[in-house]
C-alpha cells in the first residue's frame, strides 16, 4: 500500500517545526515502557494528556485519549493502554481551552489538487456539521486563501509542510489559533510511502502506525517476508475454518478468482486472500506456500481445497515459483494427503509448460487428486471447478 | 493527453528504453520481428554501463548502442524518437520522463514501468505531458501496444510463443484498456482466444493517479476507426468509471464497451482487506465495484456479471478477425533457430551482398571521404562528427608516414625484403617491431596525460614522479630536436590545433617548460603532441567521456594511427630494396662487440 498514517507524534513534530514551534510530547513504545524512566521526565506540578498513538480514528469515543493528568495518572493511563494490548503512546502536556474555539482543519491530496477543508466549529463533533466545513482547492503556489492573517500564515505553513513531506492526508483537529501562533492538540497525517527516499528522513519507516489487529502467524509471517523481498507477498485470514485456500499471484488475477468465488456464494468458505507477484525467488515462493498450506492444514473444515492460479504472467517465472511451491507441499504432503486435500492450478506465463508439468508430475506422484491446467483454461473456469462438491462446507462454516 | 491517429501515422515508431530492462527490450524486437518490421524499433538505451547490448532480431543477433543519458544521445536520434519507455526504478521515473519529453524533440509519449512512483511526481508529470502534448502510460503500467504497429512495454507478453498467439501483430479491431498490468495480458489472450484481435491495448497502471486515465484511452477507442468492440478492466476505488460512463453516454460513437469491474469480493465482509493493487480500495459507496458497474450499466456498457459472463459477452461482441497467419508462425518457427553470433561487427557488414560500413552502403561511405577520413571511422566505430577531428587525424597520419631508413621497423623491413622474402613477411617484421619503444610513445603518452589531467595531478609532481624512478617520460624528449631547435613537425601541429585546446595539451605543455628548463632536448615531441592533441579533440569535438576515452586506449587507437601511416613508409622501403636487387644483409664483423 502506497499510502500509510505516521504516529501522531512525528506528525506533530513535523507540523510544529513548521510553524516553528517547539513540541515538547514523548512518544512512548508500550511494549518496553518502564514507569520509572518516564517518571524522571514528568513534572509533578504540570497536567499531561496520554493518548494512544496508533493511527486509530475516534478515540475520544474509544475512551483512547486521557487529559487534565497528573504525572502519576498519567503512569496508570499508560498501564492501562499497555494492558489493553496497544503498543505505542504519547504523553503531552494538557492545554487548557474554550472549546468554542476549537478549529478543524484538514488537507487531502486529490487529483485535482489539494483539498483544503476547514471549519470554526471544530472539535470532536465536526462531522455532526458538514454544512460549516468549507472547502478550496489549491493548485500550484500562490492561491488566494482568504482565512484571514493569523490563520493563512498557519495555513501556507502546514501546505508547504503537505507538499515538502509528500503527506497525502493531514488532519489538525481541534486545532486552535490565536495572535501569538497555533496550538495543535490533535493530528493526524498520512504519506505517501513511494517519496520515502525525497523526504529526507522527515518520516520513516518506524512512524508508520497500524491500528490494533490481531494478527494470525501467518500473516506476521508474510508481512515479515515482504519487509525483505523486492517482490510483492501478501496474507490475509478471511475464515480459519474456510474450505478454500488460495495461492494467488498478480494484483488483478487475484482479486479476479477471489470474486469469483464471492459471485458463486462461497466467499464465506475462502480460508485466505493474498498475492504473491514480481518474481519472488523460488525460496520466498516455498515460505509463503508453506504459510498457506499451515492455514489450510489448520482449518477445520470438512473438505478442503487449495487453489493455485493467476493470470498469464509478465515476468513471474511459472517453474520457478512452482519449484517453491512443490517443495511446500513435499513438507506436508503426508498431511494433505489424510485430509483428502484436492489441488486446482491455473497459470501462465514464463516458463508455463515446464512449470505446469512439473507440478502435475509431483501432485499425480504423491497422490494427491488434482487439476493442472495453463491459461488456455479460463481464469474462471478453475473456480467453478474447484467449488464442485463444497456445498456442504458453505452451509456449516461459520464466517 | 494521447492521440492514437497521429501514433497510427508514424511509419516506423522508434523506441528509447530508459533503464536496460532486457526482458521488456527483448519482447519488443520480438513484436516487430513477428509483425513483419525490417527495423527493431528499439534505437538506444540509457544506460549506465557499456557501449551496447546485444538482442535478437529474429534469429539474427544485433547490438542496441547505450548512452549515459538523454542528452548524450546524438541529433538523429533526438529528432527521430517517437516513444520512450522507463524501466527504472521509481525515484528516477520524474527526472527521466520530462528529460525524455523535454529533450526529444518529435517524441509522442511514453509509458513508465515503475511502481512506487511518488504521488505528486505523477501528478507533476501529467502537468508536463499535457503542457508539451505528450502522454505519458503509468507509472505501474505493463505499457501499449498498437495492434502490427508498435508494443510499448512488457504488454502483451514477454514470451514469443504469447505474442505470436495474442494477436497484437496485425491491426485487429477490439480495443482493451486495463489498469492492472497482469489482467491486460489475460485479456489480451481471452480476446484472442475468442477469435479477435487487438486494435490496441492499454494498461494505465494501479496507481493512485495514472498520468493518462482509463477515459482517455476510451475516447481514443471510440474515435479510432478500426476498433469495433472495446473491453475494459477496472477495480475498486477511484471514479474512472463514472468518467467512462459520461463520455459513454454523451458520445455519438456507439461502439460496445465489455466492462468488468473487479472487487465484489470485498463487499461481502465487513472490514474488507485491501483487495489487489494499492488503489483497489472504496473510500466510500460511490467507488464500489456494485456502485460502479451499475453507472456503467445504466451509460449502456455490457457490464459483466462474473469473468465466466465477460468471456461470453467478448465472444458474443468481438468481431472474429483473429487470423492464422501462416506468416506470423513461420517467423515464430525462425525464432528457434537463435544462437549467440560468433562475431559481432557493425564497422562493415555483407548482407546478401550488400556490403555496408558503417551502416552506409560501401559506395555511399566512401565516395565524398579521404581515406583518412574512412580510416577514422572505421577505427572509431563510429562517423566522427567534426571537421576538426577528421584534419587533425589526417594530418597525424601525414606526419607519421615514415621517419627515415634508420628506425628499427624499417631496418628490419628492408633485412627481410633483402632475404628474399615476399612484401607480407617484411611489412610484418617491420611492423612487429611496433611497441614500448619504438611507435608506442603516443599510446603511453596519451594513456599518461589523459589520467594526470584527469585526476587533476601538477604538472611538477608529474614529473617528479618519473624522475624519481628514473623513467622517460612518454611523449617529452628528442634526439636531435631541442628548445632552441624545435621539431619542425611538432610546430605544424601546434600552429594548425593548439588553438582552442583543451586541458590536455596545456599540461603536456607545463610538463615541457619544467623539463626543458632540466634539459634543452627535453621538448615535447611529435608523439606526445599528437596525443594531447587528440584527447582535447575527442573531449571538445567528439563529446568523448573519460569511459569513452579508456576503451578508445583499450583498442589501441594510438597504435592504430602510427601502425596505419608507418604501413606506407615500410612498404615503400621494401619496394625500395626489390628495385634495388640488393643481396642478402650481413652485419660487418666489426659492427658486432665481444
Amino acid at each position: 500500500m502506497s499510502r500509510k498514517k505516521i504516529s501522531e507524534y512525528r506528525a506533530k513534530s513535523l507540523i510544529l517545526n513548521a510553524l516553528g514551534e517547539p513540541y515538547r510530547g514523548v512518544s512512548i513504545d508500550l511494549s518496553h515502557y518502564k514507569k520509572s524512566q518516564l517518571l524522571t521526565v514528568l513534572d509533578d506540578t504540570k497536567k499531561y494528556v496520554v493518548k494512544v498513538d496508533q493511527a486509530i480514528k475516534k478515540r475520544n469515543q474509544q475512551n483512547l485519549v486521557s487529559l487534565n493528568l497528573g504525572s502519576t495518572e498519567v503512569a496508570q493511563a499508560l498501564l492501562r493502554f499497555k494492558t489493553e494490548g496497544y503498543t505505542w503512546a504519547i504523553v503531552e502536556d494538557f492545554y487548557p481551552h474554550a472549546q468554542k474555539k476549537e478549529l478543524f482543519f484538514a488537507l487531502q491530496r486529490e487529483e485535482r489538487g489539494v483539498i483544503l477543508s476547514f471549519s470554526e466549529k471544530g472539535g470532536v463533533n465536526v462531522e455532526e456539521h458538514p454544512e460549516d466545513v468549507k472547502t478550496l482547492i489549491i493548485e500550484g503556489r500562490g492561491v488566494k486563501l482568504g482565512f484571514g492573517k493569523n490563520l493563512d500564515a498557519v495555513f501556507r505553513s502546514l501546505l508547504s509542510v503537505f507538499e515538502k513531506a509528500h503527506m497525502t492526508y493531514l488532519e489538525i483537529n481541534p486545532l486552535l489559533v490565536n495572535e501569538r501562533g497555533a496550538v495543535v492538540l490533535d493530528a493526524a497525517v498520512e504519506v505517501d510511502t513511494a517519496a520515502q527516499f525525497f523526504v529526507e528522513g522527515a518520516w520513516t519507516e518506524s512512524d508508520f502506525r497500524e491500528p490494533k489487529t490481531v494478527k494470525y502467524e501467518a500473516e506476521k509471517a508474510v508481512d515479515g517476508l515482504a519487509a525483505t523481498s523486492p517482490s510483492s507477498l501478501t496474507l490475509k485470514v478471511l475464515n480459519k475454518d474456510g474450505s478454500i485456500f488460495l495461492l494467488l499471484s498478480g494484483g488483478g488475477a487475484s482479486v479476479v478468482v477471489a470474486d469469483e468465488f464471492a459471485n458463486l456464494g462461497y466467499h464465506e468458505a475462502i480460508g485466505n486472500y493474498g498475492e504473491y507477484s514480481g518474481n519472488p525467488t523460488e525460496e520466498e515462493t516455498y515460505l509463503y506456500a508453506k504459510q498457506v498450506l499451515k492455514l489450510l492444514i489448520d482449518s477445520n473444515a470438512k473438505s478442503k481445497k487449495l487453489v493455485i492460479a493467476g493470470g498469464v504472467a509478465n515476468f513471474t517465472d511459472v517453474a520457478k515459483t512452482f519449484k517453491g511451491v512443490i517443495r511446500a507441499i513435499e513438507d506436508d504432503k503426508e498431511e494433505l494427503i489424510r485430509q483428502g486435500v484436492q489441488v486446482f492450478v491455473r497459470r501462465g506465463g514464463p516458463n508455463q509448460q515446464a512449470g505446469l508439468a512439473q507440478m502435475k508430475h509431483f501432485l499425480n506422484d504423491i497422490g494427491i487428486q488434482n487439476k493442472v491446467n495453463g491459461s488456455e483454461l479460463s481464469l474462471a473456469t478453475i473456480v467453478h471447478d474447484a467449488v464442485k462438491g463444497l456445498t456442504s462446507d458453505k452451509l456449516t462454516n461459520p464466517a | 493527453m494521447i492521440n492514437l491517429q497521429t501514433l497510427l501515422k508514424i511509419e516506423e515508431p522508434k523506441i528509447l528504453l530508459i533503464g536496460e530492462h532486457r526482458g521488456i527490450i527483448q519482447s519488443i524486437l520480438d513484436f516487430d520481428y513477428l509483425a513483419g518490421k525490417s527495423q527493431p524499433s528499439v534505437v538506444a538505451i540509457i544506460a549506465g554501463r557499456g557501449r551496447s547490448s546485444r538482442y535478437f532480431f529474429g534469429d539474427r543477433q544485433m547490438l542496441i548502442p547505450i548512452c549515459k543519458a538523454i542528452d548524450s544521445l546524438d541529433e538523429e536520434a533526438t529528432s527521430s524518437i517517437d516513444l520512450f519507455a522507463v524501466a527504472q526504478s521509481g525515484r528516477r521515473a520524474l527526472a527521466s520522463s520530462e528529460d525524455a519529453i523535454r529533450q526529444l524533440t518529435n517524441v509522442q509519449g511514453g509509458m513508465i514501468f515503475a511502481e512506487s512512483v511518488p504521488e505528486q511526481h505523477a501528478l507533476r508529470l501529467r502537468k508536463i505531458a499535457e503542457g508539451a502534448g505528450r502522454f505519458i502510460v503509468g507509472p505501474a503500467s505493463v505499457g501499449m501496444v498498437v495492434g502490427g504497429k508498435f508494443k510499448l512495454g512488457a504488454i502483451g507478453g514477454t514470451q514469443a510463443e504469447q505474442i505470436a498467439a495474442a494477436g497484437i501483430t496485425h491491426k485487429g479491431s477490439t480495443a482493451v484498456i486495463s489498469t492492472s498490468g497482469g489482467m491486460i495480458n489475460e485479456l489480451i489472450s481471452l480476446v484472442a482466444k475468442h477469435g479477435s484481435s487487438i486494435s490496441f491495448a492499454g494498461a494505465v497502471g494501479g496507481e493512485r493517479f495514472p498520468i493518462v486515465k482509463p477515459v482517455e484511452l476510451f475516447e481514443q477507442a471510440l474515435k479510432d476507426k478500426a476498433t469495433k468492440t472495446i473491453v475494459f478492466f477496472g477495480e475498486v476505488g477511484g471514479r474512472d468509471e463514472y468518467e467512462i460512463a459520461k463520455l459513454l453516454k454523451t458520445s455519438k460513437t456507439k461502439k460496445p464497451l465489455i466492462a468488468y469491474i473487479a472487487g465484489i469480493v470485498a463487499e461481502k465482509f465487513d472490514s474488507a482487506p485491501q483487495f489487489g493493487h494499492a488503489k483497489a480500495l472504496a473510500q466510500n459507496q460511490s467507488e464500489t465495484a456494485t456502485a460502479k458497474k451499475a453507472v456503467l450499466r445504466e451509460a449502456g456498457a455490457i457490464v459483466a456479471d462474473s469473468f465466466m459472463d465477460l468471456e461470453e459477452q467478448v465472444n458474443k461482441h468481438s468481431k472474429k478477425d483473429h487470423l492464422t497467419d501462416d506468416e506470423v508462425l513461420g517467423r515464430l518457427a525462425q525464432l528457434a533457430h537463435r544462437s549467440d553470433a560468433m562475431f559481432h561487427s557493425s564497422v562493415s557488414t555483407d548482407r546478401g551482398g550488400e556490403i555496408q560500413i558503417l551502416g552506409e552502403p560501401l559506395l555511399g561511405y566512401v565516395q565524398n571521404r579521404g581515406l583518412s577520413e574512412i580510416a577514422l571511422g572505421m577505427f572509431l566505430g563510429h562517423k566522427p562528427t567534426s571537421r576538426k577531428t577528421i584534419e587533425f587525424f589526417d594530418l597525424a597520419l601525414r606526419l607519421l608516414v615514415d621517419h627515415g631508413p634508420q628506425v628499427s621497423g624499417a631496418v628490419n623491413t628492408m633485412i627481410t625484403a633483402r632475404a628474399g622474402k615476399d612484401l607480407p613477411a617484411a611489412l610484418a617484421t617491420g611492423l612487429l617491431t611496433i611497441g614500448p619503444r619504438f611507435g608506442g610513445a603516443i599510446n603511453k603518452a596519451g594513456e599518461n596525460w589523459f589520467e594526470a589531467v584527469l585526476h587533476g595531478e601538477e604538472p611538477a609532481s608529474y614529473v617528479e614522479r618519473f624522475s624519481v624512478k628514473g623513467e622517460y617520460i612518454a611523449g617529452i624528449g628528442h634526439k636531435k630536436y631541442r628548445v632552441d631547435n624545435p621539431d619542425p613537425r611538432v610546430n605544424l601541429l601546434l600552429e594548425k590545433f593548439a588553438k582552442d585546446s583543451g586541458a590536455h595539451l596545456a599540461f603536456a605543455r607545463e610538463v615541457e617548460k619544467i623539463t626543458t628548463s632540466k634539459k634543452g632536448q627535453l621538448i615535447l615531441n611529435v608523439d606526445g603532441a599528437i596525443a594531447a592533441l587528440l584527447l582535447d579533440i575527442l573531449t571538445t569535438e567528439e563529446n568523448y567521456t573519460p569511459e569513452d576515452i579508456r576503451q578508445l586506449f583499450q583498442t589501441e587507437f594510438c597504435n592504430a594511427i602510427f601502425i596505419f601511416a608507418r604501413s606506407v613508409g615500410l612498404i615503400a622501403h621494401f619496394m625500395e630494396q626489390k628495385r634495388l636487387d640488393e643481396s642478402l644483409f650481413r652485419l660487418p664483423d666489426d659492427q658486432i662487440s665481444a
